[in-house]
C-alpha cells in the first residue's frame, strides 16, 4: 500500500523468521517480542500511527492487557485495526446444532484459540482499554455466521 | 509477568488473512494516513 515505515513483533521466532523470508526488503523490521510487555524492544519505533491485529488476541489469556499496551504504543488518536474469529448469537447456535463444537473450539489444537468474542464482547474491551469504536465489519461467509470480523478503532 | 508462551507450529499458516481479511481492509477501510505513517503489526508471525 505504499507505507515505508512498517514493523513488526511476534512471540514466535519460527513466526518472526517466516515474515523476515517473505518480506527480505524489511527484515530488520521483524522483531521477537512478547505482547504482554509493554517496553518494546529500543530499537523499533515506541509509538504508532496504526497498529494491525490480525488474529491474535484469541489466542491470548489476557486479552485486556495486550489491548492496554497496543493503547500505550499507539500515538494520540492512532488507529487500531484489529481482526478476531467472530462469535454471534446465530453462529453460535448454528455451531451447537450441527454439533461442531469439537471442531470449532478444539481443545487439542496446540496454541489455538482461548478467547471468543462477539461484537459486543470486543467492542466492551475495546471501550475498557482506552478506545473508540470506529467500524465494525463481517467478513466470510454470510451475514451473522461471518468466520471473522474487522474492527476499526481510534485512541 | 512470566512468559507461559509455547512455540507455535507455523508447519501449516492458516490462509485466512489472505482469503478475506486484508482484502476488506484495504477495500473499506480507508485512514488517509500520511506515507511515512509508522505502522506496527502486532502478532506478525507467519506473516504469508
Amino acid at each position: 500500500m505504499g507505507y515505508k515505515n512498517v514493523y513488526g513483533f511476534d512471540a514466535s521466532n519460527s513466526g518472526i523468521n517466516l515474515a523476515k523470508n517473505r518480506f527480505p526488503q524489511i527484515a530488520k523490521n521483524f522483531f521477537v517480542h512478547n505482547a504482554y510487555e509493554v517496553q518494546l524492544p529500543s530499537n523499533m519505533p515506541q509509538k504508532y500511527d496504526l497498529i494491525i491485529s490480525m488474529e491474535v488476541i484469541e489466542h491470548l489469556l489476557y486479552p485486556k492487557m495486550y489491548l492496554k499496551n497496543i493503547n500505550d504504543w499507539l500515538k494520540n488518536e492512532g488507529y487500531l485495526i484489529l481482526t478476531t474469529p467472530y462469535h454471534g448469537y446465530f453462529k453460535n447456535l448454528l455451531i451447537a446444532l450441527l454439533n461442531k463444537f469439537d471442531h470449532h473450539v478444539n481443545p487439542l489444537w496446540e496454541g489455538g484459540h482461548i478467547k471468543f468474542f462477539s461484537k459486543r464482547t470486543i467492542s466492551k474491551l475495546l471501550n475498557q482499554t482506552g478506545f473508540k469504536l470506529m467500524n465494525f465489519i463481517g467478513c466470510g461467509r454470510i451475514p451473522y455466521i461471518w468466520k471473522s470480523m474487522v474492527i476499526l478503532a481510534q485512541k | 509477568m512470566k512468559n507461559y508462551y509455547t512455540e507455535y507450529k507455523w508447519e501449516k499458516p492458516k490462509t485466512c488473512a489472505h482469503d478475506y481479511i486484508v482484502p476488506v481492509i484495504i477495500k473499506i477501510i480507508s485512514l488517509n494516513l500520511p506515507s511515512d505513517a509508522k505502522i506496527l503489526d502486532a502478532g506478525c508471525g507467519g506473516v504469508v
